[in-house]
């Protein structure tokens, strides 16, 4: 009975998000988006759209944002869904914390907060 | 002598063909239903008023969901989803793609 206590306990705290460090990737760039396809080729549309809003709101995709193919890299796409708690994907972090999807992102476009928002992680947008 | 066994080769052969074939009843069981989201997101915000909406025409895979409640009151939008999601998590693996709407009252008024 203690051996199955045992192996319970060890199953839920032993870290299972093995195919990458995902708090490392994380914390590597103030902004970092798991995506579908790349940047420059999203494969699915609310993956395009977060880039597109990132785009328009000033962002410099080659150095200010790391951009991660969930369909290419092992494990990453199920792993993620765990690590972020969030269960789709695009999913935006923005200095080392989930910010959210497409929808989140697009609300907050919508409402003009994205800029602000963006500032606050202290990304480099050019002036209006 | 040859009736006998054309009709066993037929038999054989019809239920070799159809025995990959889902009875009705079973099929619309693994469907994921709006009344069944519906009811347990009710559950889960029993104050807040619900919409589930199947966006893929009936085949369950899509759906727009939207909760508002004044529970959500404070919170980011990130953490609101976060409990719609931990609702629906259970049926995430037929569910292909979500968009979850999340408001308070005073929110959905106004927009």
């Amino acid at each position: 009975m203690f051996r199955r206590l045992a192996q319970s306990l060890v199953r839920t705290t032993q870290f299972r998000f093995v195919s990458h460090d995902y708090q490392a990737i994380v914390n590597a760039k103030k902004c970092v988006v798991f995506m579908k396809g790349t940047p420059d080729a999203p494969q699915c549309g609310f993956s395009r759209a977060v880039i597109q809003m990132l785009e328009a709101e000033g962002v410099d995709l080659n150095n200010e944002i790391s951009a991660h193919n969930i369909l290419e890299e092992d494990g990453m796409r199920e792993e993620m869904k765990e690590f972020s708690d969030w269960p789709t994907f695009p999913q935006v972090y923005l200095n080392g914390e989930f910010y959210g999807g497409c929808d989140i992102m697009y609300d907050d476009y919508k409402n003009e907060k994205l800029r602000g928002i963006l500032l606050e992680a202290k990304l480099t947008l050019p002036e209006h | 002598m040859n009736i006998l066994r054309a009709v066993r080769s037929a038999n054989f052969l019809a239920r070799k063909t159809f025995s990959s074939v889902r009875p009705f009843s079973q099929s619309q069981i693994l469907l994921v239903k709006e009344d069944e989201l519906h009811k347990e997101i009710q559950n889960a915000f029993p104050e807040g008023q619900i919409s589930v909406e199947d966006a893929s025409n009936g085949c369950g895979t899509n759906f727009n969901i939207q909760v508002v409640c004044d529970s959500f009151d404070g919170k980011r939008a990130v953490n609101r989803n976060r409990m719609v999601n931990k609702v629906i998590k259970p049926y995430m693996e037929e569910i292909h793609m979500i968009r979850v709407e999340t408001f308070t009252k005073a929110e959905f008024s106004s927009s």
